[in-house]
């Protein structure tokens, strides 16, 4: 087993800093604001308001295995189970924070919401508003069902424009350019180290598995628009090149490299990781962490920058943009399959999952539907999902045979 | 039917003929009109462009042919989106043209993409409409969007959308919304006068009927003599999105009257009128954005629970009944402050799963609607 990332530490105390810093905002003259992981932080960072994701949150919950305890905790109060897992641990919480492992959330001063990842976060956070009796900022990105709509792309930016305005009118500052400016910068340079880290999973063995890409993200999910996601990032890139260097893989002997699609299997984010590298098996890339490498062009004009790049992001394009990335992550990171996981609280995420697993599979690539949840383990078959992987990478090997 | 003036009993009738072949009705009009029918996604689109383009909108709610064989779409998709994929893969709509899909929700919204991916080879055209019309830039977003949509159905079609065909479009669309809302009207002043039933027929038939053909319907029942009027046991209002023929069924067998409704296959489908005069798409444009409030649009605050109560007290109901779609994400999001509301202001809320061809499930809603009606009896 070789030994963990250095940089997963690290991690893991900016998580806690970032955490602490929603609860200590108010004793440093602070404002909270919940927002969207599809939403422009850079914005908020400009105006020193604390960032709260209750997704990330709900992902934490997840790995946790604290996620059923709280989404019916949130049945309980009405909330249907077939809701979205991170909104009902969400709910779940504020009744039953004690079953968080990091006691909830501190409640916010306002609330921004971005439909660019599904438009399951516009009621649930409209319910957020109705609840803490906060603003609601929302941002409306319409969904690219093919090329970007000149109309749509003003649309956005308009929007765009106005969040400062917005911002200033919430926080009771003037707007500082400068300031914004510099989260554009620092989000955009994480980005791209992100990016980096990701394409190191090109080497053969991997340096680190897709699971490990899953924690790790943390950092450009809840904290891109700062010097300190850039110096992880850069740190983190620095260490996987390392490994590489030293032909140290994540998965060793690693025989079979896998792409993972939609967000993961919280919950058994270990116990799934450990039954493939078993098998030599390596998740060596994912959609889903790829999504976070979508970034601003460098422009005079940061906002409508922004909306462009907000506008872009994987959920908010048609499946026809969907194949084609994952052609290429499966092209460049030399993968003989994808794991699609049907992702019961995900509907934008996993409808049109079979359709691009039939394509693939047409050309040659093997493909497996798993239907499972990201965050509520009540929703999980353990046993079928062994059983269906197991014969899915014996297909893989029976092929990979044939073909060496 | 095709009088211009049918009696009620031949416009209840000709629902029902509608309600068990709606494909069926489909090809007779296009027989008639050798015109082209585009199939619809709920819950709002523009239909004034299609009429204009001299096409037949026909909205699918997914429970046209419940005995559909199910289709390859994952089970966590609402019956709507489930009912539509079973319907169109089952080669059931042969006789649509064309598809237009809003973007109402995520499953919805992405049924465009996966039609495409699945093969489906017919036009196909995605209308991304603002959230709301609060939002800087919505109103020349959209009217950039419609005007897109309306090139799309002249293509479609083979005919222009004209300035003057659109005027006649949206006055005949809101002439059927006047008739839709003068039954409403008599559904709360003459409790039980039309039946839920009934009620749930013709909200069903505008979405499958000429406007022209569904206000004659409408207008004919709302003139029907009040004789057949019985004290009603509740008055009922009816949330959610759509009172299928289970519900509508029960709730008459336990003597129910509907008084008023918020559903989506019902008021919030009909509601709102287009301005008759100037710019016709800008017309579009703002009826859309000045809609009522409703689940699959956002509105700051408690506007959309605050409407709704504001309905359930204006005609007169003492229970509300909230119909609820199975994986319904817009509709579910609303309910636990409904509910709250309801507990709130004492009126007696009930929430049932009513989603359409759900075996074996009438017995038990009749039985929970049949207990519904009798509290505070």
């Amino acid at each position: 087993m070789r030994e963990r990332l250095g940089a997963t530490a690290l991690m893991k105390e900016l998580m806690l800093r970032h955490f602490q810093a929603g609860w200590l905002a108010r004793e440093q003259g602070r404002k909270v604001a919940y927002l969207t992981s599809g939403a422009p932080v850079e914005f908020l960072h400009a105006v020193g308001v604390v960032p709260v994701y209750p997704e990330n949150h709900g992902a934490v919950c997840g790995v946790a295995r604290a996620g059923g305890a709280l989404c019916r905790a949130a049945e309980e109060r009405g909330y249907r189970r077939e809701l979205c897992s991170y909104w009902r641990i969400d709910w779940g919480a504020r009744t039953a924070p004690d079953k968080s492992p990091i006691g909830g959330l501190p409640p916010p001063d306002f609330l921004v919401c971005a439909n660019n990842i599904c438009r399951t976060v516009v009621k649930w956070y409209e319910g957020l508003a109705r609840f803490y009796r906060v603003p609601l900022v929302l941002l409306d990105m319409p969904f690219r069902h093919g090329d970007e709509e000149p109309a749509a792309r003003a649309y956005v930016r308009a929007q765009f424009h106005e969040l400062r305005g917005d911002l200033a009118r919430l926080t009771g500052k003037a707007w500082p350019e400068d300031r914004f400016r510099e989260a554009a910068a620092f989000s955009r340079e994480a980005s791209a180290l992100w990016e980096e880290c990701l394409a190191e999973n090109a080497a053969r063995p991997s340096p680190a598995s897709a699971a490990d890409h899953f924690i790790l993200m943390g950092p450009i999910v809840t904290m891109r628009g700062t010097a300190e996601a850039v110096a992880f990032y850069r740190a983190l890139r620095d260490e996987l090149r390392a490994r590489v260097s030293r032909a140290e893989g994540a998965v060793e002997p690693e025989r079979i490299r896998l792409v993972w699609d939609n967000l993961p299997v919280w919950h058994q984010l270990k116990p799934i990781s450990a039954f493939l590298a078993e098998r030599g098996a390596a998740l060596v890339g994912a959609t889903y962490t790829r999504a976070w490498t979508e970034r601003a062009d460098t422009s005079d004009d940061e906002a409508a920058a922004l909306a462009d790049a907000y506008a872009r992001v994987w959920l908010n394009s048609g499946i026809g943009h969907r194949e084609r990335v994952i052609r290429n992550v499966v092209g460049s990171l030399s993968a003989d399959g994808v794991v699609f996981h049907s992702n019961r609280s995900c509907k934008p995420y996993s409808f049109g999952q079979e359709e691009i697993a039939a394509r693939l599979k047409a050309d040659g690539i093997p493909c497996i539907v798993m239907e499972g949840d990201m965050a509520d383990e009540r929703d999980f078959a353990d046993a079928g999902w062994r059983t269906r992987l197991e014969a899915f990478l014996e297909t893989i090997e029976g092929e990979g045979g044939k073909k060496r | 039917m095709t009088a211009t003036h049918p009696s009620a009993d031949e416009a209840i009738r000709y629902a029902g003929a509608v309600r068990d072949d709606p494909a069926g009705a489909v090809r007779h009009w296009k027989a008639l009109s050798g015109r082209k029918a585009v199939g619809c996604f709920p819950l709002y689109l523009p239909e004034e462009i299609l009429c204009a383009a001299g096409m037949l909108p026909v909205t699918l709610w997914g429970d046209e042919f419940p005995g559909a064989p199910p289709a390859n779409v994952p089970p966590f998709l609402c019956s709507v989106v489930r009912g539509a994929f079973a319907s169109i893969r089952g080669g059931r709509w042969d006789a649509i043209d064309a598809w237009a899909v809003p973007s109402t929700c995520d499953s919805i919204q992405n049924s465009v993409e996966v039609l495409k991916a699945g093969g489906e080879g017919r036009p196909l055209f995605p209308l991304v409409f603002p959230l709301s019309g609060d939002l800087p830039g919505a109103p020349e977003y959209l009217l950039d969007r419609i005007e897109a949509f309306a090139g799309w159905a002249e293509e479609v079609s083979g005919r222009a959308v004209s300035e003057g065909a659109l005027e006649k479009a949206i006055a005949a669309s809101n002439e059927d919304r006047r008739a839709f809302a003068r039954l409403e009207e008599r559904m709360a002043e003459s409790p039980g006068s039309v039946t839920a039933v009934e009620f749930a027929l013709l909200a069903r038939a505008g979405s499958l009927v000429p406007k022209e053909t569904h206000s004659a319907m409408l207008r004919a029942v709302v003139a029907r003599g009040g004789s057949g009027e019985r004290r009603p046991r509740a008055r009922v209002f009816l949330a959610g999105m759509m009172a299928a023929d289970g519900v509508a069924a029960a709730l008459d067998g336990a003597g129910a009257a509907v008084v008023g409704n918020d559903l989506g296959r019902g008021r919030r489908y009909y509601e709102g009128l287009a301005r008759e005069s100037g710019d016709a798409a800008v017309a579009l444009v703002r009826r859309h954005l000045s809609r009522m409030p409703c689940s699959t649009l956002h509105w700051a605050g408690d506007a959309r629970i605050d409407s709704l109560f504001g309905r359930v007290a204006a005609c007169g109901a003492d229970r509300l009944l909230l119909l609820r779609i199975r994986q319904c994400e817009p509709e579910a999001g609303d309910e636990p402050d409904i509910a709250a509301r309801a507990r709130e202001r004492g009126i007696p809320f009930l929430a049932v799963d009513a989603d359409p061809g759900t075996r074996g499930a009438d017995a038990s809603l009749a039985v929970r609607v049949g207990a519904f009606v009798e509290m505070g009896e």
